[in-house]
């Protein structure tokens, strides 16, 4: 045999090798959600009775019982409003403060920025009990308005990061021609700066929905109200609605994940990029 | 005139921003600090405690058992990242990086777990180890071992911990994607540089991809071993911690002194687990020497 025949065998032996371990991982850490998925048209004796099978029958009653029994509609209502609420006040005001201390040098600033950078060491689960007694204060606990604001500011620290160095690559040079022209700083901001930053925006937005849209403890720890619920809390609580009737529980969890899954499968690319963008640049 | 203009402008620009993180992050962990020194198990703050608080951590029978599995734990975790998880990822990411076919559709499908919440893939888990209709337990019956059908893994002793590891240990498509995106900003006459003086696939990933890779695994290591300090909803809605606070964790401590009504404990747990995060971002940092250049 050639050297070049033995190489080309080692190579694809390498090859099989690399999508062996692949489809091994592929498959290991996706195989609970086909399970979920396949068992949500099953009927509860057929979970019962066989873990692994296909359903006899696909029937989407499951899914309607979990649009009956539960709140579910309302749970996504809740966290959609909140996600896409916070996530506006929040690109607007980290990126004025980002545009802030990037552009203007001075001890106020410097010492902003140091400040909120120190964020990013503080875990968000260690003050539970203070932030809550700040939360009754104001008289925001078991308000969705309350969790709004809340989000707002545990999400600043990497956002705001991330947007200062993004507009550091803004030429200063279009904010003294548009100053030149009389404009206000404000006006630049807003008619310069924001379209400019768009696809980091984007990058933050992405971070912070996906960090309001999954978050749990202080959901869990603020609403009391049924009604108020978010999607990940009121998760939690059908496990004791479908207390007898696994295919419903099965059938309410598909309902929650599948529209995350179907956003990241037609965002892929701006998701991906969006959240790895929070790692390289940190 | 104009610098008035501009410092008017700062303050407002900065100020809403400035507000809520010093609501929401500086005045609640000075109250968390200040608080840890003091006594509080009722509604009403008590007095100045010294450090009673933490030496009671360290010596109450029950809770000190419970402080030291949640420290084991969250070391644990972190071994099991740096060590497991991340190489797991950085595997995956060479793999994918040579671009063979399909390469994209992987990329995808391991980074679908990424981006489903915890609490959902926690109560997904929790069904898959169910005693009686779960896989595990499917599994078990199937390979005829006896002793571990109808068990609960989680709530297992010795295993219930490391059933917990695996719920997220293989989902490593964010690490991966992110050690990808570094791997494509190689430049690739370096390798050609080194194929001509002869180096062998092996000499090119140790001596050429690995130390340009330093920097993002540091920043990896980061990023995942204070995102599993902040873990809490996996395993509240896992185990709560049982049996006996084997599988409890510093933040889930927190939440139960909280609930206790021990609020003077529960921050003082809470100090711990931020400084054991600032301790951890300082080790890597130096560890890795994240921020110097790998070129001279």
């Amino acid at each position: 045999m050639s050297a070049n025949t033995v190489n080309n065998f080692e190579k694809n032996i390498g090859i099989l090798c690399a999508y062996i371990f692949l489809i091994i991982i592929g498959l290991a850490s996706l195989f609970p959600f086909v399970w979920v998925f396949l068992s949500s048209f099953k009927t509860t004796s057929e979970i019962l009775g066989k873990a692994i099978s296909l359903p006899e029958h696909f029937s989407f009653h499951n899914y309607i019982k979990a649009f009956n029994t539960t709140n579910i509609t309302r749970a996504f209502l809740n966290s959609m409003m909140i996600s896409a609420t916070s996530v506006i006040f929040h690109s607007i005001i980290i990126t004025l403060a980002a545009y802030a201390t990037a552009r203007f040098k001075n001890r106020f600033t410097k010492s902003v920025n140091l400040y909120i950078s120190l964020g990013i060491l503080i875990p968000l689960n260690c003050a539970i009990y203070p932030i809550l007694l700040i939360m009754k204060g104001v008289n925001l606990d078991n308000s969705l308005l309350g969790l709004i604001i809340l989000y707002t500011g545990l999400g600043i620290p990497v956002p705001y990061l991330i947007m200062r160095s993004y507009i550091f690559t803004i030429p200063a040079s279009l904010d003294e021609s548009a100053k030149i022209d009389g404009a206000s700083q404000f006006t630049i901001f807003f008619h310069i700066i924001l379209p400019l930053s768009q696809n980091c925006l984007i990058t933050v937005l992405i971070i912070h929905f996906i960090f309001v849209w999954n978050e749990f403890l202080y959901a869990f720890l603020l609403i009391r109200t049924r009604d108020l619920r978010t999607l990940q809390v009121s998760l939690q609580f059908f496990m004791s609605d479908f207390m007898y009737d696994l295919g419903g529980l099965f059938a309410a969890m598909m309902i929650a994940v599948l529209p995350a899954i179907i956003m990241f499968l037609f965002f892929q690319e701006k998701v991906i990029s969006g959240l790895t963008a929070g790692a390289i640049k940190g | 005139m104009n610098k008035a203009k501009d410092l008017h402008f700062q303050i407002s620009a900065i100020l809403p921003v400035l507000i809520l993180f010093s609501l929401f992050y500086f005045i609640p962990i000075i109250v968390l600090v200040v608080t840890s020194f003091m006594e509080w198990d009722k509604l009403q703050i008590g007095g100045f405690a010294g450090f009673n608080n933490y030496i009671h951590l360290f010596t109450d029978p029950v809770d000190s058992r419970a402080f030291e599995l949640a420290i084991k734990n969250n070391l644990s975790w972190t071994l099991f990242v740096i060590f497991i998880h991340i190489p797991l990822a950085l595997v995956t990411a060479l793999i994918l990086h040579s671009k063979n076919k399909g390469w994209k559709i992987f990329r995808v499908l391991f980074f679908i777990p990424n981006i489903i919440s915890i609490t959902a893939i926690a109560i997904i888990f929790r069904q898959l180890f169910n005693p009686s209709y779960g896989v595990m337990n499917w599994l078990f019956e199937i390979m005829n071992i006896e002793s571990m059908t109808d068990v609960n893994l989680l709530f297992h002793k010795t295993y219930g911990w490391y059933s917990i590891i695996a719920t997220w240990i293989l989902y490593i498509g964010f690490p991966t994607v992110v050690l990808l995106a570094e791997l494509e900003a190689i430049p690739k006459e370096l390798y050609e540089s080194a194929q001509i003086e002869g180096a062998t696939k092996g000499q090119e990933h140790v001596f050429i991809t690995l130390p340009l890779l330093k920097n993002i695994i540091g920043t990896l290591c980061i990023l995942l071993v204070t995102a599993g300090f902040r873990e809490f909803e996996r395993i509240y809605l896992l185990t709560g911690g049982a049996p006996e606070y084997r599988t409890g964790t510093l933040s889930l401590l927190v939440y139960e002194k909280m609930t206790y009504v021990q609020f003077a404990y529960s921050n003082s747990v809470g100090v711990f687990l931020l400084i054991i995060g600032v301790l951890f971002i300082l080790i890597f940092n130096r560890l890795f020497k994240i921020g110097k250049s790998v070129y001279l």
